[in-house]
């Protein structure tokens, strides 16, 4: 239902403004307190037809969305729900520029929206009209859309959208975005809104006298106070102090065992794709398909294109650097649609204060705790959830200390270690496991505590949030919210993630080397074995000493030894490889945590992700990089130095090691997000860093007492 | 005050950005609230202009410092 004032006085219509040009959208702000209903709006008006960023130069969100109207479209940019344009806040500064016409969205020029959206909470109007009096006060085009309408008048509350209409002198539409009720008027009225003749009282008493006199005069029925027992106790259990813990603990293991149990589905189909996996797709797949597909991305690539170095490029550095960012996408997808369809419960706003009490001491607020429960999966989601932390400080604070907590691609290193530490004894590599997890949280804790008391000292804000109402969650809302991460995850991170994916490609296939003398030997040898020139026994027990007295026939001796030489070559390979040579350049940097070169090349190729460490290690021991092998793995925990007596992963050596890489930062597309999220390029210096700086102290201080 | 007493709003001992921000959220002077429960968090339901009301979750440094005036003793 559509109201419009008629009291203008001084007709200014949108539609006549659409800044001097005809192809220009009418630009439309869409503003409103938070809890409103506001986003549900905006992804009825604009569905899948929008772009998120952030305002240029700040941490706010900005997304921009198009819908049509009679006679063109309309560029709704939705602002940051705000309770007052005159707060001292990031949210109501970035409000108060865009509709001033100093700030726009990211490559938007920058000029005043045309007109101006105030999404109201029909059920609380007195307190949203403070708001709309503020916005009337700017004198821009207004439409006043009232939202939640159907459960205003559930609540008995009756609105009389004429009389409203007339006090505000502009249009009002009632709506009810959660069913799609009313929402197909905005965009007409968005380009027949005209500049309202009232203009509120400049003073604060006097505005909030002014919400209280236009919402009794527009109201009819009794207080909308809702006297709410249910919510009354709902409240009570869900903010106890033991109570609330419990049911937030429990609601959190049903969230992590969903992501979890339901992201491996996606996560093996993903890496089956780019790394192949004949086992998982040759049973269904036509043979020639399996085949192809069983070889990975990578392989369908060398089998599209000329051998050479393009080949080499796109299979080794373009599609292994997709894949790597690509695995990701599904925990990130599946916990942001959990956290949509929580948050619409009215949950999340109760358990951000039951985990204020735990993390106040630390500097934190409770908002931070699910960020970090979150980076327990991958940080990366868990730093994009920093975005509901209200506070600048608070919110840098999580972020810099969010990547101390174990993530999944740590575990296969700790599984590495732990084996090669507790070999055989599975309780104490368990326990290892759980220390891991601890020191990291301990870490992550002392961390916060430090950067509050130094860098991001300030006051913590003591927590006041408005509680929504209970209600069932919007599905359209979590998919459209799961969609729009998704898709922010794959622009920002996957860029960056590509391309230093490609540069540590090219570090470590090139220079391009002949095959050492052993190596050709082999091969030569291999080919006199199948030709039946020489024999299996003696020659497999000079190149595979391990097979030796085994009977084997000539071919299948011959393909030990071919498969001998490849392992060889590629362990040569990737020694005299740049990043080979940078790892024995930078191996005395390393030598007080008791690393040796070999050590020092895989931290220096984990850099990009930490579980490359494994699949380096294996490939520089063995020359296969197969770490889930039980072979490679009893290869590499035997591994020797170049004397070939001294082990490489001594106790102290493999503690050191393992805590190393509990406190190391060593994720590229961690630190790409931390500069996003964070503004500025220097918090993701700064976390590296301290990081780094951490993680070489402890393991050089536990290198130095294990021996 | 008791969980269930509704008062009205007298003072607030607040630094000016949490009054400001409060007070935006329809916490201000002579404001009707309920008491839903107490400790920490604090909740209130806020009934601003008798037209409209919200719950709001305030801790109890918060709390504390909003002076309230029984008016009526519910629950």
């Amino acid at each position: 239902m559509m109201t419009t004032g008629t009291r203008n006085e001084e007709p200014h219509n949108a539609q006549h403004d659409t800044g001097g040009s005809e192809c220009a959208p009418l630009r439309a702000a869409l503003i409103g307190n938070p809890n409103t209903g506001k986003t549900t709006l905006f992804n009825r008006l604009s569905g899948l037809r929008h772009k998120t960023g952030n305002f240029p130069g700040t941490t706010q969100e900005a997304r921009v969305g198009y819908a049509q109207r009679p006679g063109g479209e309309v560029e709704i940019i939705d602002l940051p729900g705000i309770y007052s344009l005159e707060l001292d806040s990031g949210e109501s500064e970035v409000c108060r520029r865009v509709l001033a016409g100093t700030l726009a969205a990211p490559g938007a020029p920058v000029r005043s929206p045309e007109v101006v959206c105030v999404v109201v909470d029909a059920t609380n109007l007195s307190r949203n009209l403070l708001l709309v009096g503020e916005v009337l006060r700017r004198r821009l085009p207004t439409v006043v859309v009232l939202n939640m309408i159907d459960l205003a008048r559930s609540r008995g509350v009756h609105i009389d959208t004429g009389v409203l209409s007339q006090e505000l002198g502009c249009a009002v539409i009632t709506t009810s975005a959660r069913r799609g009720e009313g929402v197909e008027a905005i965009a007409p009225a968005l380009g027949e809104a005209s500049i309202p003749n009232q203009t509120p009282p400049g003073t604060q008493d006097g505005l909030e006298a002014w919400a209280d006199r236009v919402s009794e005069a527009a109201c009819a029925g009794g207080t909308s106070r809702t006297d709410d027992t249910l919510t009354d106790r709902i409240d009570h259990v869900v903010t106890h102090p033991l109570w609330g813990v419990l049911v937030f603990a429990a609601v959190m293991t049903a969230l992590f065992w969903s992501i979890f149990s339901v992201a491996q589905i996606p996560m093996a189909l993903i890496e089956a794709v780019f790394d192949g996996n004949p086992d998982l797709v040759a049973a269904w797949q036509p043979e020639w398909l399996a085949a192809m597909v069983g070889q990975g991305l990578s392989g369908l690539v060398r089998h599209v294109l000329p051998e050479g170095f393009i080949a080499d490029l796109m299979a080794g550095g373009v599609v292994s650097g997709i894949g790597a960012t690509v695995v990701f996408l599904p925990q990130i997808c599946i916990l942001f649609f959990l956290i949509s369809l929580l948050e619409d419960t009215g949950y999340l706003a109760r358990a951000a204060f039951v985990m204020d009490r735990v993390l106040r001491p630390l500097g934190l607020p409770g908002h931070s705790f699910m960020p970090l429960l979150s980076s327990h999966a991958c940080a990366l989601p868990g730093i994009i959830a920093c975005r509901a932390i209200p506070d600048r400080r608070e919110r840098l604070a999580t972020i810099l200390v969010a990547p101390f907590m174990t993530c999944s691609a740590r575990l296969p290193v700790y599984v590495m270690m732990a084996g090669i530490l507790f070999a055989g004894r599975p309780l104490m590599a368990a326990l290892a496991f759980v220390g891991c997890y601890a020191l990291g949280i301990a870490a992550g804790c002392v961390s916060a505590l430090i950067a509050r008391r130094t860098i991001l000292r300030g006051p913590s804000r003591a927590m006041a949030l408005e509680l929504p109402t209970y209600k069932l969650p919007s599905l359209r809302t979590a998919a459209v919210m799961t969609i729009d991460r998704g898709a922010m995850f794959m622009k920002k991170a996957g860029t960056i993630i590509l391309a230093i994916c490609i540069v540590l490609w090219w570090l470590g296939a090139f220079p391009r080397v002949e095959p050492p003398a052993a190596v050709q030997e082999a091969r030569a040898v291999a080919e006199r074995v199948r030709a039946g020139e020489e024999s299996a026994a003696d020659a497999l027990r000079l190149f595979v000493p391990e097979f030796a007295g085994a009977p084997a026939q000539a071919e299948e001796a011959a393909d030990a030894i071919e498969a001998r030489a490849d392992a060889l070559e590629a362990t040569d390979a990737k020694a005299r490889s740049y990043i080979g040579r940078m790892g024995r350049a930078v191996q005395p940097i390393f030598a007080p945590l008791g690393f040796d070169w070999q050590l020092s090349v895989g931290v220096l190729t984990s850099f990009a992700a930490r579980e490359v460490f494994v699949s380096t290690m294996a490939v520089i021991v063995t020359g296969s990089d197969d770490a889930e092998d039980q072979g490679v793995l009893d290869a590499i925990a035997g591994a020797t130095r170049d004397d070939g007596v001294t082990p490489v992963f001594t106790p102290a050596v493999s503690w050191a090691v393992l805590i190393f890489y509990v406190l190391a930062m060593q994720c590229l597309p961690t630190l790409a997000v931390t500069a996003r999220e964070s503004g500025h390029v220097k918090w993701a210096l700064l976390q590296l860093v301290w990081m780094s700086v951490l993680a070489y102290g402890a393991a050089a201080l536990t290198f130095a007492l294990m021996s | 005050m008791r969980a269930g007493q509704v008062g009205v709003v007298c003072e607030t001992c607040l630094d000016p950005r949490d009054a400001a921000m409060l007070r935006a959220m329809g916490l201000r002077p002579r404001a009707q609230v309920r008491v839903c429960r107490l400790g920490q968090p604090c909740i209130i339901e806020v009934v601003s202009g008798g037209r409209g009301c919200c719950r709001i979750g305030l801790a109890w440094d918060l709390a504390s410092r909003v002076m309230i005036g029984v008016a009526v003793t519910g629950g």
